[in-house]
């Protein structure tokens, strides 16, 4: 069960704008009943109020932004005070040493916290007057375990909506999501309030989430259907494309054989380039082998033969060529190998016979000198071919690179080509697959978080369902209180009507049954039949905020059952026509009167400018009926007036700002004028009768 | 390899190139150089004429087993003997590990020395004289197993990758010259304030390895 909080003692020091006559600030203990903050403009009702109101709330507010606007689908928690420097800005000496301090009853404690008012951060705290740690947490957490709220965002929209009625005068049976709020906090079963403002943002986010990617999905989706359809007007340059990408390709595979081909071609002239290389070199050594044998023929031959001579002999004879003439064929060896080997001179021909100086044979045998000039003649050949083979590979090698050069030339330009065709090309088909793959990981991630929200809102149907029975319960003692409040306000009849309404949560949410008041009243034309008023606009200025508050009483009423509760009005008599305030005054004095021992409070400012409201407010008959009553005798009480404040007592139940605030210019001025004002607002004239009577 | 009756451009550049470095030799008091230390010669000039800027003559060389040997070089050789341009001396066949091989010295004779003197004179051939003298100058300086041995221990020629019977290519395919790199590495390992000319860079790789020689256990065709 929820109970609501009540101010037992208000004590405000150190703030310049209520310093009080003699400095010492406000401190007043807040009896059961009414208790008025009464002054002018600029005295500082509103912000004597607001202390109030921050002093339980803390430096919090709730998301909402714009104050004319509905609660709407509100997240369901707190931010950071919108105004921090609110009290700092009034005073001269922002605040510095000034704090509030203020004894809270709920249900059966008694809770105390002092707050700073520069930043109203805690200074004091004590729950049944046992000093505690002072800190917000601390204090939060008191006040939701007494309140019976499962948060302090809970207890936030409680003193909004159902104990502060403010200069925002925020609405509660004409804003439906307000009302659902209300609703839950003060009627759902334990656990399961909170669990709604938990999933209904769960649910919210999701939906906000999936249509934030929607909108994304759909971009993606549109370029990919344009580019799908730009591809297929492009199929003549996708036929040019093709063509050119064949083209590359083929050129590619010949120049991978060209490539290839290259490098066994140079593979191959490396190894013929080495053999041919040794095989000279293996010539070499076998020609200086050989004329090393012959060398001491030659000698013995030409005695007198210089070096040189001998070295043209030897080389000759070697094979290794003529180096008087630079002839390297063979056939000079060969034809001296055979003269040697008979005993013929090498140089003229003779045979032995006709020989002066006999020329010695060789003394290698014929066939040895073949065996050598066969060798020399193979490895001659083997240089001779392998330069050849060089020489030719050479030519192939150089034509490969060739074409080498050429195929890459060829792919280069066709390369280039594709390029060009590509820049017509309004799109490639990897921006279509990669566009297509966005879209649709996308729309898995759409269904995915869809998923999660339809299993919220599963659960959210069953908890409100549980809600629903609970508000069903009770909306005919709701609605019974709504009337007898209302009755003392409005001469129509107004009465409460319980039904589902459906509300979805988000967007693209589903439809929840909530249950819900509706106002219906009679009128001139449909003086039998009541007739629903469902916006706030169905009713006149004066009715609007009264049927609010008939609404807010019969739901503390109902909520609270036998515990006290408090309502803190601003200047009830703000938008009231002036034939209505009696009234007003009723309404708000029944509720004063009510909430058992403990005792209701009602605490309201009033502008002195309208004197007629605090009168009212003290639950005094109108001068017409005073009026009335006196022409008719004065029989018994005076009408309307057996639970007024009686006379003696009115001092008392007013926080008199002409005396406590600092005076503003006008006050200065017309000190005299609002004091007799104040007076004629506390003891009437015409209520003189009244105070004659003793009461 | 075409019969020696139609002599190609490229013998007959090769044999004033020849001509030349002889003359170096000449000039730098070393000749008649030894056939050995002859060919080794050719092959230094090949790997370092890009120090010089100039055409690599034969950018191969084999890895033979007894040092780089280039047969048509030593053709060439005998053919400039035997005609007199150059000179051909103390010819042996000697018996060495590998078998039996052959040494001579080779110097330049008058008609050589004039005919370089009048090659020199072309502008093209001018450049290559400097550089062939300069190394025969460097070559010189070495003592005498540093002379024969510098060319084992040439950043290309002892390529650790390359084995006897490989062809080294230094410049005819492709292009892996370590000898240079390894000249151009001298010049950045100095301060920035020291510029290094080509002279410089060759002189300073020929000493560099002399002193390899000295470290370096060398067989002629070794690997190391």
């Amino acid at each position: 069960m929820v109970r609501f909080p009540i101010l037992k003692r208000l004590k405000v020091t150190g703030y310049q704008l209520f310093p009080n006559r003699d400095d010492s600030g406000i401190d007043r203990t807040i009896e059961k009943g009414v208790t008025i903050v009464a002054g002018v403009n600029g005295l500082g009702k509103t912000t004597l109020l607001n202390m109030l109101f921050r002093a339980l709330a803390g430096p919090f507010d709730w998301r909402v932004s714009r104050a004319d606007s509905d609660l709407g689908n509100l997240k369901h928690s707190l931010i950071k005070w919108r105004s921090p420097s609110y009290f700092q800005d009034r005073v001269r000496d922002g605040a510095a040493n000034a704090r509030i301090e203020v004894e809270i009853g709920i249900g059966k404690a008694t809770i105390t916290v002092g707050r700073s008012l520069r930043d109203l951060s805690v200074l004091e705290l004590s729950l049944n007057r046992t000093p505690l740690q002072a800190s917000e947490e601390r204090f939060q957490n008191i006040v939701m375990t007494e309140a019976g709220v499962e948060s302090f965002f809970d207890f936030y929209l409680l003193l909004r909506y159902m104990v502060f009625f403010l200069e925002d005068r925020r609405p509660l049976i004409w804003d439906r999501s307000a009302q659902d709020e209300i609703l839950r906090i003060l009627f759902y079963p334990k656990g399961e309030a909170k669990r709604v403002g938990e999933l209904i943002d769960e649910i919210q986010s999701l939906d906000s989430e999936v249509r934030n990617m929607r909108v994304f999905v759909n971009r993606r989706q549109t370029q990919l259907e344009n580019l799908e359809a730009q591809q297929k007007v492009s199929a003549q340059i996708r036929s040019r494309l093709n063509s050119a990408v064949v083209k590359i390709d083929a050129l590619r595979s010949r120049l991978a054989e060209v490539n290839e081909e290259v490098e066994r071609c140079n593979g191959d002239r490396l190894k013929i380039r080495q053999r041919l290389a040794r095989e000279k070199l293996l010539l070499e050594e076998t020609k200086r082998d050989h004329q090393r044998e012959r060398q001491r023929y030659f000698a013995q031959l030409f005695p007198n033969i210089g070096e040189v001579a001998n070295y043209v002999l030897v080389n000759l004879d070697s094979g290794a060529g003529c180096l008087v003439c630079g002839n390297q064929g063979p056939d000079a060896a060969d034809r001296i190998h055979k003269l040697t080997a008979e005993g013929i001179c090498p140089v003229c021909g003779a045979a032995q016979a006709q020989q002066d100086t006999i020329v010695p044979k060789s003394r290698l045998s014929k066939a040895r000198l073949d065996e050598i000039a066969d060798k020399l003649r193979q490895q001659l050949a083997n240089v001779r071919g392998l330069d050849d083979e060089l020489i030719s590979r050479n030519e192939s090698y150089r034509l490969l690179v060739e074409q080498q050069i050429s195929d890459q030339s060829q792919i280069e330009e066709s390369e280039h080509e594709l390029g060009v065709i590509r820049g017509t090309w309004p799109v490639s088909g990897e921006e279509i697959d990669r566009l297509r793959r966005l879209v649709d990981d996308g729309r898995a991630d759409m269904n995915d978080l869809r998923a999660k929200q339809r299993t919220y809102e599963y659960e959210l149907e069953k908890v409100i369902g549980s809600g629903r029975e609970f508000v069903a319960q009770r909306s005919s003692e709701i609605a019974t209180h709504f009337e007898e409040f209302a009755t003392h306000f409005l001469s129509e009849r107004c009465q409460l009507t319980y039904a589902l309404e459906s509300r979805k949560f988000g967007q693209e949410t589903a439809s929840f049954q909530m249950p819900r008041f509706t106002v219906k009243m009679t009128s001139g034309v449909f003086a039998e039949q009541a007739q629903p008023r469902t916006d706030r606009d169905d009713v006149s200025e004066s009715q609007k905020e009264f049927i609010d508050l008939a609404f807010r009483m019969a739901l503390m009423t109902a909520a609270a059952k036998n515990d006290p509760a408090m309502l803190v009005l601003e200047t009830p008599e703000a938008n009231l026509d002036s034939v209505f305030v009696a009234r007003a005054g009723r309404l708000l004095q029944t509720f004063a009167n009510g909430g058992g021992g403990i005792g209701n409070r009602l605490i309201a400012s009033s502008n002195l400018n309208k004197e007629d409201m605090v009168p009212a407010l003290f639950g005094l008959a109108s001068e017409e009926r005073y009026t009335v009553w006196d022409r008719d005798g004065r029989s018994g009480d005076p009408p309307e007036s057996a639970n007024a404040v009686p006379s003696a007592q009115r001092l008392d139940r007013v926080i008199n700002l002409l005396k406590i605030a600092a005076p503003t210019a006008a006050l200065q001025q017309y000190e005299n004028e609002y004091e007799v004002r104040f007076r004629e607002a506390l003891f009437p004239g015409w209520a003189e009768l009244d105070r004659q009577k003793g009461k | 390899m075409a019969d020696d009756y139609s002599v190609s451009r490229a013998d007959l550049g090769r044999r004033v190139w020849l001509l030349l470095l002889l003359d170096g030799a000449e000039r730098a008091g070393v000749a008649p150089v030894p056939q050995t230390h002859l060919h080794r010669l050719v092959f230094l000039a090949n790997a370092l004429s890009p120090v010089y800027e100039l055409p690599v003559e034969d950018g191969k060389v084999l890895k033979y087993r007894r040092g780089p040997f280039y047969p048509d070089i030593q053709w060439d050789l005998d053919r400039l003997a035997v005609s007199g341009l150059a000179q051909i001396s103390d010819i042996q066949y000697i018996e060495d590990e590998f078998g039996w091989w052959f040494t001579a010295r080779y110097g330049l004779r008058d008609p050589g020395i004039r005919l370089v003197k009048r090659v020199v004179g072309q502008s093209e051939m001018r450049a290559a004289h400097r550089f062939l003298c300069e190394l025969m100058v460097c070559y010189g300086d070495l003592p005498q197993l540093a002379q024969l041995e510098a060319a084992l221990v040439d950043a290309t020629y002892s390529d650790p990758e390359q084995h006897i019977d490989d062809v080294i290519d230094f410049a005819e395919w492709r292009q892996r010259n370590y000898s240079v790199e390894t000249t151009q590495l001298f010049a950045k390992s100095l301060p920035p304030r020291f510029e290094l000319n080509e002279r410089d860079r060759l002189h300073l790789y020929v000493r560099y390895l002399g002193r390899m020689v000295g470290r370096t256990k060398v067989g002629s065709g070794s690997d190391g």
